[in-house]
């Protein structure tokens, strides 16, 4: 049985991770072992490109800092866990944006600064949507604020939230509201313009799935 | 940029819209429990609701997501081989 996962419990690793606690250099090495682990496991192939004690040192530092809000509602090693994950994606995210393997920001900016300034700069759309999209289209020209806009059309482009939050000066969850409204809005838009929920749904029904 | 923008992903987006969503750090707030329920129980119950709804207009706690079940998965793998599962035989 591997000594680093099962003979703690869920106190036992809270009360270790304590920095007041003589156990604390232990507890944080075992901790780290388990997260490398479980890493190496789900990301395999992916971490090539990352620097994985790192990511485990990262993940250390926000589990440390935010113990206190662990509920109690998994085993504490489960909850790590999904920390560690958010650090690593993250940070396989970053780096997709350094090696310019996404469309540029500045691309997005571009091209949210032409819908702003000339309505949609597309020709009527080919798929058969029956008016929804170039409803959509409209909406997006005429209800946005220019922020959202490059939000939206950022997230539509696949960019991560990280790299959109740092060039829009705000933090992650701010820029998830931003987001948000975003999508109110333009529901609200579409529904102004004769799409309401059952045409949307019926859209999707139709659509291949992504 | 000459691509078009994926409008139908835009549209599957809005369709999944709520009033009120819960952000990314509330969703891994509650990831670690949602991930160990689906593993135990296979289903989550009705209060899961607006983390699933995240899910559904969130690509990268979607990812993040799935990764963390998987490590659950194998973890649960893990307590088997060692007979100490903590639901043993149960489906998941
Ligand atoms: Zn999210």
């Amino acid at each position: 049985m591997d000594p680093t996962r099962r003979s703690r419990s869920d106190a036992e690793w809270l009360a270790g991770l304590d920095l007041e606690s003589q156990d604390h250099p232990d507890v944080c090495q075992d901790l780290a072992v388990l997260l490398g682990r479980s890493l190496r496991r789900v990301l395999g192939d992916r971490l090539r490109t990352l620097d994985l004690d790192d990511v485990v040192q990262d993940s250390l530092l926000q589990i440390l800092r935010s113990r206190d809000h662990f509920r109690g509602d998994s085993r504490f090693t489960t909850w790590a866990t999904a920390i560690a994950l958010r650090v690593a994606f993250t940070e396989l995210r970053r780096r997709k944006v350094r090696e310019g393997r996404m469309v540029p920001f500045d691309a997005v900016l571009a091209e949210a600064a032409a819908w702003g300034r000339d309505g949609s700069p597309e020709p009527a759309e080919i798929v058969e949507s029956h008016g929804l999209v170039e409803a959509l289209q409209q909406a997006i020209a005429s209800s946005l604020t220019e922020r959202q806009r490059v939000a939206i059309l950022a997230e539509l482009r696949g960019l991560p939230t990280v790299e959109i939050a740092t060039r829009l000066g705000t933090n992650q969850n701010a820029l998830y509201k931003l987001i948000h409204d975003a999508r109110k809005k333009l529901r609200l838009a579409l529904e102004r313009r004769g799409f309401g929920a059952d045409a949307l749904h019926g859209f999707v029904a139709e659509a291949p799935s992504r | 940029m000459t691509d078009r923008p994926d409008w139908r992903k835009l549209l599957q987006w809005l369709e999944r819209t709520s009033a009120e969503e819960i952000d990314c750090d509330q969703f891994l707030a509650r990831a670690a429990g949602l991930a160990e329920l689906l593993r135990d129980a296979g289903r989550l119950p009705a209060d899961a609701a607006p983390a699933l709804q995240h899910l559904t207009v969130c690509p990268e706690c979607e990812e993040e997501f799935e990764a963390l079940r998987r490590a659950v998965q194998a973890e649960a793998g893990d307590d088997t081989s060692d007979g100490i599962a903590r639901n043993p035989g149960e489906p998941e």
